[in-house]
């Protein structure tokens, strides 16, 4: 039982509590020697309080000589230290706290580290995920442009309505539009502002929007507006109507094929769109001279592709709309509508193409001529 | 979405919410609430409404009119009345929060080992109607033992017996988990019951719970003194023979007596929970012992008590009452390295 009777735990005034009182005095007695100084004071044996407390000999040894790297975890050294106090009749809660101050490097409460199972994951993390779609959307990107060739893929853009232009901004224009011969149209004149830059010359497309912006302006106003523009890129597209039956002659269709071959390159790959007279359209070379040329009788659907298998032209042609021929060989010919189509070699008409659909029609104009050109 | 709004205006929380009390620690501040678990019901016009909780109600537990309920929403660690301990939740969120509407708090509660889930999912419902926008629960001598800085994460065997107001917790802890449990519903309450009956027995004198507990504060000790009667304490309360209030004089060694019966429930816990214990983790506990935590680890002479009956080294936790408070705390402040002692009843 108890080392000392009649001094059961917390209760018991007397020496040993007067000796703790009287210790802060000396800073150099540790808790440590305080506890060994009172149970030598007693001639206890550590053995026989080890017994009485339970706990082992070496730690109370190990708190006496101040050496708490042996000690086990903070709370169970608090715990001894408490009881070994009381157990000598020494004030407990004084000896934690003076042991305290002295261990201060040994009371850092450790941190709580979990056993985590190994790294064996189902599902990738989040960065990986995000890393894999990034690479997948790169490949498809790279396997995109290598397909398609490298180049750009819009190659002629439609002419705008003219019900959805704007109307010329002069007074004089809304005169000039009674007179139904000025609306003959073949003459483009640019709006009073120039628009941005938009034809430049590798996208090879003379833009009809603002071409055909004011089909009914006519020599009334022509007289007023500057021939040319300042910036050359949108300089105001003349196009002469080919094969039309009366061009009239204006005096700025003089001017115009410089400023037109300014804007379209020499390419024969440009297709260029004009409007012809009421609806009716003319693609294709539009600013040199071509051997054929075809004409839609009726709607008719054609495309032309280089012997390349590249589509240089496509669309539906309307009845009376022309296309004009890039003069190169190895062209052929689709149409959805042969029979209304009429094909025009060198100024004459070729044999008439019969049928609905053809395919590999040869643009060659001699054998359009010959009349041999259907392959199929 | 909305949740994490709310959660940006609201302190997260851990509370232990105990039998006699209930402490809330807020993220980043510590253990901001120690309150009794008691709430103040008054009855008007047939509607409830709480009158007061906490320190200002338990002065009014056995003290009430008719109209006026005091009533502690908790026995033997669980929730034995469900809406009361759903207000008294509400008023600590809201007296954390200074009465900000909006606040919509994370919260962690922690649980007696032994409940049921039932019980579980009553408090987690309960924490949940009061506001909480999550909650998560702990067992408690998990809790207890990482307030008492237990090195419960390392490959050794360490002993916690938490004894609370209304259950006793004896476990032993290994690598992060609970090797073996064991609670038993004999705590604090109990005591004051035993000393209560006791009384009653011996001197014909009736006292009410708060006078029981103030009795085993003062005087109560788990064993007899060695010699004599040891301290004396005047107790008042009113005389069975002729029913008049009375003042008597009752001594240490009875209230040990009185508290024998509980003190060796607790004491036969532990014995049962070192008999489960596997061999490897007793050789750890013979080494460094047991840690008591709870309010019960403060009633006199507990720890010697269990040295002699166990053999083991017993220390007491530092500010035992606070152990399980700090430890939920702890596990909200590190919530990501300490979630898989969390539990959610979903």
């Amino acid at each position: 039982m108890s080392l000392f009777p009649g001094q059961k735990p917390p209760e018991s005034e007397g020496g040993p509590q007067a000796a703790l009182e009287a210790e802060p005095a000396r800073p150099k007695h540790t808790i440590g020697t305080l506890l060994r100084e009172t149970r030598e004071s007693y001639g206890g044996d550590i053995e026989r309080i080890a017994n009485a407390l339970r706990i082992r000999a070496q730690y109370l040894l190990a708190i006496e000589e101040g050496r708490y790297d042996r000690l086990p975890a903070p709370v169970y050294a608090l715990g001894f230290v408490r009881a070994y106090a009381v157990h000598l009749g020494l004030d407990g809660e004084e000896a934690v706290r003076r042991f305290k101050q002295e261990a201060s490097g040994f009371e850092i409460s450790r941190d709580l580290v979990f056993p985590v199972p190994l790294g064996e994951r189902g599902i990738p993390r989040g960065s990986i995920l995000a890393a894999a779609v990034l690479l997948l959307l790169a490949a498809y990107g790279a396997w995109y442009y290598l397909s398609s060739g490298g180049r750009v893929r819009p190659e002629r853009v439609s002419p705008v309505p003219a019900a959805l232009l704007p109307p010329a901004p002069l007074p004089a224009l809304s005169t000039a539009r009674q007179a139904p011969t000025a609306a003959t149209g073949q003459v483009n004149a640019t709006p009073s502002t120039p628009p941005p830059p938009r034809a430049t010359p590798p996208a090879a497309i003379s833009t009809p929007a603002t071409g055909s912006a004011a089909p009914p302006a006519s020599g009334a106003t022509t007289g007023t507006k500057p021939s040319t523009s300042p910036n050359g890129g949108a300089a105001p597209v003349l196009i002469p109507p080919p094969g039309m039956a009366s061009p009239p002659p204006s005096p700025r269709t003089e001017v115009a094929p410089p400023t037109q071959t300014a804007t379209l390159p020499p390419s024969e790959s440009g297709v260029a769109v004009a409007p012809g007279p009421g609806n009716a359209h003319v693609f294709g070379v539009i600013d040199a001279p071509v051997r054929i040329v075809i004409r839609a009788k009726a709607d008719c659907w054609v495309r032309v592709r280089d012997n390349g298998g590249t589509t240089v032209f496509q669309r539906l042609l309307k009845a009376g709309d022309t296309f004009r021929v890039p003069d190169r060989p190895g062209l052929d010919l689709f149409v959805g509508n042969a029979s209304g189509l009429t094909v025009v070699v060198d100024g004459h008409n070729a044999p008439a193409l019969i049928g609905k659909v053809r395919h590999d029609i040869r643009l060659d104009p001699d054998r359009l001529k010959a009349g041999t050109a259907v392959v199929d | 979405m909305f949740g994490n709004l709310l959660g940006m205006l609201s302190a997260d929380m851990a509370i232990d919410l105990g039998t006699a009390n209930t402490l809330v620690y807020v993220k980043g501040r510590g253990i901001v609430l120690n309150e009794p678990s008691v709430v103040a019901i008054a009855s008007v016009k047939g509607r409830k409404q709480v009158l007061a909780v906490g320190d200002e109600a338990k002065m009014m537990l056995g003290r009430t009119p008719g109209n006026i309920q005091a009533i502690r929403p908790l026995r033997d660690g669980v929730i034995a009345d469900f809406e009361v301990a759903e207000e008294m939740i509400k008023h600590f969120i809201r007296k954390v929060h200074n009465r900000r509407s909006f606040a919509s708090p994370q919260i962690i509660v922690c649980v007696p080992s032994g409940s049921t889930a039932v019980e579980r999912r009553a408090i987690q419902e309960s924490a949940e109607s009061a506001g909480a926008r999550r909650v998560f629960l702990i067992e408690e001598p998990m809790a207890a033992a990482i307030g008492a800085g237990l090195p419960v994460t390392e490959p050794t065997g360490s002993m916690v017996v938490d004894i609370g107001g209304g259950t006793t917790e004896v476990a032993v802890l290994s690598l992060g988990g609970i090797v073996y449990s064991r609670s038993v519903r004999v705590g604090g309450d109990k005591m004051d019951e035993a000393i209560i009956a006791y009384i009653r027995r011996n001197h014909n004198l009736l006292v009410g719970e708060s006078s029981a507990e103030r009795i085993k504060k003062e005087i109560g000790s788990a064993c007899m003194p060695e010699e004599g009667e040891g301290r004396i304490m005047e107790i008042k309360g009113r005389d069975l023979m002729n029913g008049v209030p009375k003042e008597i004089v009752i001594s240490e060694r009875q209230i040990a007596e009185s508290l024998s019966e509980p003190v060796g429930a607790i004491v036969e816990a532990v014995k049962v929970a070192l008999e489960h214990t596997a061999p490897e983790l007793a050789a750890d506990i013979v080494d460094k012992g047991i840690v008591l935590t709870g309010g019960g680890a403060l009633l006199g002479n507990l720890d010697y008590v269990l040295r002699h009956s166990t053999g083991l080294p017993v220390s007491i936790a530092d500010d035992p009452l606070s152990c399980v408070a700090l430890g939920t705390g702890r596990a909200l402040e590190e919530m990501k390295t300490l979630r898989n002692v969390l539990i959610s009843m979903y």
